[in-house]
């Protein structure tokens, strides 16, 4: 079915078919039909790609960007060509704070001829630091570029309507979908809508719109589905349901096929370059998206982990000559998986274990993961979002939204969950607030830790 | 087996993967892209894009190409936009003799800029009658992309050495493969040698130059492969080799296997148009290039054959506006097969009923095509190549390229095989010669009637 949608519109006269679109149309297809091929590569095969682009991108930092003159010589990598996978890892890793602290030094001095411009992104990431980011034309336009095979893989009908709901975006009625979908193909219309705006009122207006495809923060969407549960409102024109920014509830896809009658996919990005692994077509987990970026996760000691075990995100941007972003630690935890069935040789990232600043610690000194993204929040209390803050080693608070306080039942039944979940028996007291506001970048901040140091 | 991808490569410097090659290349893998997805579609949504395609050819044809000026009211057709399956086949059918009488008026007045230049090619076709020929720059964009897909399709490497036998041979060495290869890959070298050089020579030639990848007309590459055998001589590194041309014997791929150790894939081609069909990457099946040609198989009353049912074969080139075939009857037989396994949408020919269309008769009156590549050839040693000519409706003659003469227990096991195939007791002549000639344009027919009433006359 999507094959027989996913047909371009021509730019010569009497051409409908195959089509020939205009030339920034040529590039976008140019592209995917790489991408089509790539993805079923050998990994072997995947990974001697990425170092011969990386090669590339390490030459031009090393001659035209201060930051990284010295970094072949710290690494003791004779050269440019000596880049492999074991070589890489004794690059320095870039932390928030280098980019914070580097200034100007990140920037190239000049860009090879054809690659655009260069444009600036804010981020403060998952970890509420903010970076000033520079990007080439070249590096959004391979961003584009996985934007497109996202709706490829996803199956999307381009004729339908899509629907965007965002922090930062005011309210917005398009004819098409924009870049990349637009310069080869004719679609649907695209809305926006802010997320700051009340659930119901997302939810009305979803139901006015009547979108196909609805693309929303993880957390937004779980405080959506709360919503639409308890007033009985289904968008029911969505058949797909994207989710991007934070981590997804465990149990959104299967509300999302229970509730909506929609699909739900995962995705995982960042605002510097943009995608980083989307969900396989056919399973739940996500791919690396390694024809644009190279994605390592390392141990505490820089090693790299093996497959299953969590480790800190590093991602090489292997597009962006403007501000090359190499090796660069988001603050983020993952896991590589073993090969996916579907055998598109592109690695499998398992899951995003949260952040490295929200790590929760007990008073026998374990410090851990709070995974707290478990189903009871739906079904022990009418809770429509939610926040844990660690005040002291002992000591949690739970924070909620809700329509009225939680019962001492209710309350006793949370605090016996959480208990068990986290497997230390905290003192626990609960907080009805009326709102809880993103943190930086409109990433939702899922548990908040107080200590520090 | 295959070798991995080998990614296009980039004009930007340090985009090195993806890459973005020039605006010729982009404008390829774009198609590319398409023919990517579309292999996939399901032959009804296949049929509505051609009719999409083919209503906008139709509309150009009936309002630039004086030929076709009343062609759509003759047929009784209400207008381009009412053209579907069933109108369509109450268009009249273009012969060779309209081509070569009226090609003038078959040229249209003018055409889109967006559509490149034009250029004029010669082509005699199956029926050994020449014409001339425009194509359009965006017509020839088309039939590249379907034999960049060919490529992929068999897994062929563009970085090994590409060798072609065909009729002319005018650049004998280049550095590439040329188009459609190299505007967006890196490609070895290619070399080519004409194939009325010997077939000595040829395999000495093979044998030389290694090549990676063989392009040969299909009769040529039976001989070469006897004669290979024969001598114990086999070119060492060849991967795949593609057939053209002439009709494959069903033995064919087993031959280039056993004595080659290549993969060998067929193909079904015509000077004016290009690739019509490609073997399955999968299977033995022929694949229509739906996306190129709209490909008809009628009865002798006009009607579409049914699934399984031998007709004349009738092509319409979707894309070339400079000189639009449509209906355009090539003079060769096929039928349509069943949907492939492999679940590409695109239909199956399954198989072509002697491509060179020339019919034999016996003393009952019996007319038909005969189907005489089998493998029975194969097992006579001393024949490099065969072609059997109709003499008169009781006699045949089995002209023969060898080594030596048959011995009289060869030509009657021959004689018998050939009598069983035909379904009539002939008298069978046997002539050695030193080559066979081949048709005007290249075209070898393994049956020849050289009986006058026999040949066909609409053609």
């Amino acid at each position: 079915v999507t094959a027989a949608h996913w047909i371009p519109h021509s730019g010569v006269a009497g051409l409908a078919w195959p089509a020939l679109p205009p030339a920034p149309g040529q590039r976008t297809l140019a592209i995917q039909f790489q991408l089509d091929r790539s993805q079923w590569l050998e990994p072997d095969a995947i990974a001697s790609q990425q170092f011969r682009q990386l090669r590339y991108l390490v030459k031009h930092a090393q001659e035209r960007v201060p930051h990284y003159r010295d970094h072949l010589r710290r690494s003791t990598i004779s050269g440019p060509d000596a880049i492999d996978a074991q070589s890489f890892l004794r690059w320095p890793v870039l932390s928030k704070p280098d980019i914070q602290q580097g200034g100007d030094s990140l920037l190239a001095r000049g860009l090879p001829e054809h690659h655009g411009g260069a444009h600036w992104v804010t981020t403060s990431g998952s970890t509420g630091q903010p970076v000033r980011v520079a990007n080439s034309n070249s590096g959004a336009f391979f961003q584009h570029a996985l934007l497109l095979r996202s709706h490829l893989w996803f199956e999307l009908d381009p004729r339908g309507k899509f629907a965007i709901i965002r922090a930062t975006s005011p309210k917005a009625v398009n004819r098409d979908w924009g870049i990349p979908a637009n310069t080869a193909f004719h679609t649907g219309p695209s809305v926006i809508l802010s997320a700051f705006e009340d659930h119901r009122a997302q939810l009305n207006w979803l139901r006015s719109e009547a979108p196909a495809c609805l693309q929303a923060h993880n957390t937004n969407l779980r405080a959506l589905m709360a919503t639409s549960l308890r007033e009985n409102l289904v968008p029911a024109s969505i058949r797909t349901v994207i989710g991007f920014a934070d981590m997804p509830p465990p149990d959104i896809r299967a509300q999302i096929l229970a509730h909506w009658n929609a699909r739900y996919f995962e995705t995982y990005s960042c605002s510097e370059i943009g995608t980083l692994a989307l969900q396989c077509p056919r399973h739940d987990h996500m791919h690396v998206q390694s024809e644009h970026v190279l994605l390592e996760i390392l141990r505490p000691d820089g090693s790299p982990c093996a497959p299953g075990e969590i480790g800190r995100v590093v991602v090489t941007d292997l597009h962006n000559f403007a501000m090359p972003l190499i090796r660069y630690e988001l603050g983020d935890q993952a896991a590589l998986g073993p090969p996916c069935p579907c055998g598109r040789g592109l690695p499998v990232l398992q899951l995003i274990a949260g952040r490295t600043s929200d790590l929760a610690i007990d008073p026998t000194g374990r410090t851990f993961f709070a995974h707290l993204n478990m189903g009871f929040w739906a079904t022990v209390a009418p809770i429509t979002q939610r926040q844990i803050v660690q005040l002291a080693p002992d000591r949690l608070e739970i924070r909620y939204v809700a329509e009225r306080d939680l019962t001492t039942d209710e309350i006793a039944g949370l605090v016996r969950e959480i208990r068990a979940a986290m497997r230390y028996e905290y003192a626990i007291n609960c907080v009805r607030v009326p709102n809880i506001r993103p943190g930086p970048g409109a990433k939702f901040v899922d548990f908040v830790s107080m200590i520090r140091g | 087996m295959t070798e991995p991808e080998r990614p296009p490569y980039s004009s930007i410097a340090g985009l090195a993967w993806p890459a973005l090659p020039p605006p010729a290349g982009q404008s390829m893998l774009a198609i590319c892209f398409q023919l990517e997805l579309s292999q996939w579609l399901d032959a009804q949504t296949l049929r509505q894009q051609q009719l999409r395609q083919l209503r906008r050819l139709v509309e150009f044809a009936h309002a630039h190409v004086p030929h076709y000026r009343g062609h759509l009211s003759r047929a009784g057709i209400d207008g381009a936009a009412a053209i579907d399956a069933e109108s369509f086949l109450r268009w009249p059918v273009l012969t060779k003799t309209e081509i070569r009488e009226h090609g003038q008026d078959l040229a249209a007045t003018s055409i889109p800029a967006s559509h490149g230049s034009i250029s004029w090619s010669t082509t005699s076709g199956s029926t050994g009658q020449p014409l001339r020929a425009a194509t359009s720059g965006i017509a020839a964009l088309f039939q590249q992309a379907v034999l960049l897909r060919m490529q992929s399709w068999y897994g062929v490497d563009p970085q090994s050495k590409l060798a072609v036998i065909r009729m002319t041979a005018e650049t004998p060495y280049s550095g590439s493969w040329g188009a459609p290869t190299d505007l967006a890959f890196r490609t070895g070298p290619a070399v080519k040698l004409s194939a009325f050089e010997s077939h000595e020579k040829q395999l000495d030639w093979l044998c030389r130059e290694q090549p990676g990848c063989l392009i040969v007309h299909n009769a040529n590459l039976q001989a070469l492969l006897r004669r290979s055998r024969l001598h114990g001589k086999a070119p060492r590194g060849l991967r795949t080799v593609m057939g053209f041309s002439d009709m494959a014997s069903p033995g064919l791929r087993g031959m280039v296997r056993d004595i080659w150790n290549a993969e060998y894939f067929d193909t079904y081609s015509c000077a004016e148009l290009g690739p019509l069909a490609l073997q399955c990457r999968e299977h033995a099946n022929l694949h229509l290039q739906s996306e190129r040609v709209f490909l008809e198989v009628l009865g002798a009353d006009g009607a579409a054959c049914a699934a399984g049912e031998i007709g004349r074969v009738v092509v319409t080139d979707l894309h070339n506006f400079a000189m639009p075939l449509i209906r355009y009857e090539l003079g060769d037989y096929a039928r349509l097969g069943p949907p492939c396994p492999c679940g590409r949408g695109l239909p199956v020919l399954a198989g072509i009923a002697g491509r060179g269309g020339q019919t034999a008769v016996d003393p009952t009156g019996r007319s038909f095509f005969p189907r005489l590549n089998f493998d029975f050839w194969l097992d006579v040693a001393a024949v490099q190549q065969w072609q059997v000519a109709q003499l008169a409706p009781a006699d045949l003659e089995v002209r023969y390229v060898g080594e030596r003469d048959l011995t009289a227990d060869e030509q009657s096991q021959l004689a018998s095989e050939i009598r069983k195939a035909m379904r009539y007791d002939y008298r069978i002549a046997f002539t050695r010669l030193a080559v066979i000639a081949h048709a005007p344009g290249g075209k070898f027919d393994d049956f020849v009637s050289l009986h006058h009433h026999l040949r066909t006359t609409d053609g």
